[in-house]
């Protein structure tokens, strides 16, 4: 991996439009080549972020540096940023090598140099024996193939992706995702990519940066993300999970429907809310919480099972599939066994 | 019944808009000095006539220079205009959209007498380029709602991503916005020239002796009528009818392009 990636950093940026916040007192620090994922619902600001460090927008507030330098004052141009967006944005009247050309031409590039850098992105994206198609011939993954070749060709520091994976269908994007993975890994360019799809953010990031309504809610790695979500927002957004009230408590122990009683570690504090991953409770034969099955879903590669306890709590637990094994049914009795150390003591 | 009535109609109106070309093509075709229906013989004399006779030629050149000086301001202020109207984001855009347009809709007559008496009092009746200039005021219109509708359809993010790339905002522009404006503003052209070329009102107001072709024909009628004011007719519609089918062709053939396009997508 080379190291050619800049570093990013957002100070306190605020941007409104209007009455609407869509930046609010931003922070964000990215590392040299790293692939930073900014997740969110629609209107939490992601692309906002993402606008304002490409020079789309200007902030209102605050500032933005690469390598630690301010970009305020840099027209888009001038950035040396690649950006892919949802919309392709292909050149409509240029062929596939026309358009992957456009940067270095900008760059007031030797014919013959554009020629061989542009044939060899395209080779990158296993596109090169499309070069001379126009763009209204290819199909949607290939378009946004040429589109991740053209902003990667002149070797950008910074690479920026506008949820690119979001207008093609389920099988090219989980191929696609790999496939840029790979690339990223190959270029070294640090990468900021904006995604409402917490699967995607997943599978790609080094961090992710999970927002809300303009504001950083928690930011952290994939794993430690999905382990220890910092809110019940996050918990729910983030895979599935049970999310359990929490009643009384003393010193000691909290009472957790569906759950019952719970220890606390000494010094914790009283959590507003419980998350149990479905994938780690498990049935045993006697001494687990007793629940009754309600609903089997087959679901592939694995068996999901909506139960309820005996206080009325819903609870889903997800079990591999094991073949030949006929699953349960509805009605019948089970208890559910699970780890103290598994439990997610959500704060909110 | 109703498809044999409809029937009937539609010939009605085609002969009804038809009538005029009907009579004028064989009377210009006639040998004697006079307008005769039907002409007794045939002959191109009258034709010959017309390029014979220095003030029509003078006459058909001065339509020509203020028809393309015209359609030139009409495209680039148009253009423009266009590019303020559609992205711009400033007050009283709507108000300003509506004043470029409003030469389309407040009577000739009008428009004429104003410019008249803005071209008096500011002495540029009876001269060529304040005469391209009112022209182009009867032509902006058409640029400016054919370019703003194309515009309008184009996706901002292309140029955008042209400008990550490098460009400047006005490279980006010209190389990635005009090729997809190109078909619109080509109608337009063709659009603003014919505003100028048929223009007679204004013409007659503000030209002093200056005589277009429409005005040449309108003096014309009214001191003597002889045959080659049909002929020049008969022209004027021809060329109009040329350049109009250049411009459909150029807007189908872009119109199957873009369904090309979406079918792709699909």
């Amino acid at each position: 991996m080379k190291d050619t990636g800049a570093t990013i950093e957002f100070r306190n940026v605020r941007k409104e439009f209007g009455a609407f916040t869509a930046l609010d007192n931003f922070c964000l620090e990215v590392g040299a080549g790293e692939f930073m994922t900014l997740l969110g619902p629609s209107g939490s600001g992601k692309t906002t972020a993402l606008n304002a460090l490409a020079g789309f927008i200007d902030v209102g507030q605050g500032d933005i540096l690469i390598d630690g330098i301010s970009i305020r004052q840099t027209p888009t141009e001038k950035r040396n940023i690649g950006m892919v967006f949802q919309s392709y944005s292909l050149f409509p009247h240029r062929n596939v090598l026309a358009n992957v050309s456009f940067p270095l031409q900008m760059r007031k590039m030797h014919k013959a140099e554009v020629r061989q850098r542009s044939m060899k992105a395209l080779e990158m994206v296993q596109l090169a024996e499309l070069a001379q198609r126009m763009p209204h011939e290819l199909s949607g993954g290939q378009k946004q193939r040429v589109a991740i070749a053209r902003a990667l060709v002149f070797e950008p520091r910074v690479l920026l992706m506008d949820e690119p994976l979001g207008a093609l269908d389920l099988k090219l994007r989980e191929s696609l995702q790999l496939e840029l993975k790979a690339l990223q890994k190959q270029i070294g360019s640090t990468v900021i990519f904006v995604t409402h799809d917490q699967g995607e953010a997943l599978t790609l990031s080094d961090r992710i940066a999970v927002m809300d309504q303009g504001e950083i809610q928690q930011i952290c790695t994939p794993q430690e993300l999905y382990d220890q979500p910092a809110s019940t927002f996050i918990a729910n957004f983030i895979g599935s999970n049970n999310i359990l009230r929490v009643g009384g408590a003393d010193q000691h122990s909290i009472q957790v429907e569906g759950l019952g009683r719970i220890p606390l570690k000494p010094g914790t504090e009283k959590p507003y809310a419980v998350g149990l991953r479905p994938e780690l409770i498990r049935r045993t034969e006697s001494d687990g919480v007793p629940a009754m099955v309600e609903q089997t879903i087959f679901s592939g590669e694995a068996i999901r099972y909506i139960a309820r306890t005996e206080d009325g709590t819903e609870i889903l637990l997800v079990e591999p599939r094991h073949p030949g094994e006929a699953p349960l049914a509805a009605g019948q009795s089970i208890a559910l066994g699970f780890d103290f150390e598994n439990l997610i003591f959500l704060p909110k | 019944m109703i498809r044999k009535l409809l029937a009937f109609h539609f010939w009605l109106v085609v002969l009804f808009l038809l009538a005029p070309l009907i009579f004028l093509i064989p009377i210009s075709l006639g040998e004697s000095q006079f307008l005769e229906f039907p002409p007794k013989q045939l002959s191109l004399r009258w034709y010959r006539e017309f390029f014979q006779q220095e003030s029509w030629m003078e006459a058909l050149s001065l339509s020509f220079r203020v028809g393309l000086g015209a359609t030139a301001l009409s495209v680039i202020i148009g253009t423009l205009a266009s590019v303020a109207l559609v992205r711009g984001n400033f007050p009283g855009r709507s108000i300003l959209t509506a004043l470029f347009i409003a030469p389309l809709i407040v009577p000739t007559v009008v428009l004429a007498l104003g410019l008249y008496m803005v071209f008096l009092r500011w002495q540029l009746v009876d001269n060529t380029l304040a005469l391209t200039l009112a022209h182009a005021v009867v032509a902006l219109p058409y640029s400016i709602l054919l370019v703003s509708s194309s515009l309008r359809s184009f996706d901002m993010t292309i140029e955008r991503a042209a400008r990550t790339m490098g460009a400047g905002p006005f490279k980006a522009f010209m190389l990635i916005t005009t090729p997809h404006l190109a078909p619109s503003i080509f109608a337009a052209s063709v659009l603003s020239f014919f505003a100028s070329f048929d223009e007679l009102i204004i013409t007659l107001f503000v030209s002093g002796g200056q005589q277009t072709l429409p005005v040449r024909i309108w003096n014309d009628l009214s001191l003597k009528i002889d045959p080659t004011v049909p002929a020049a007719a008969v022209m004027l519609t021809a060329v109009s009818a040329l350049l109009m089918l250049a411009g459909e062709m150029v807007r189908r053939r872009n119109e199957a392009h873009n369904q090309n396009s979406h079918n792709a997508e699909e």
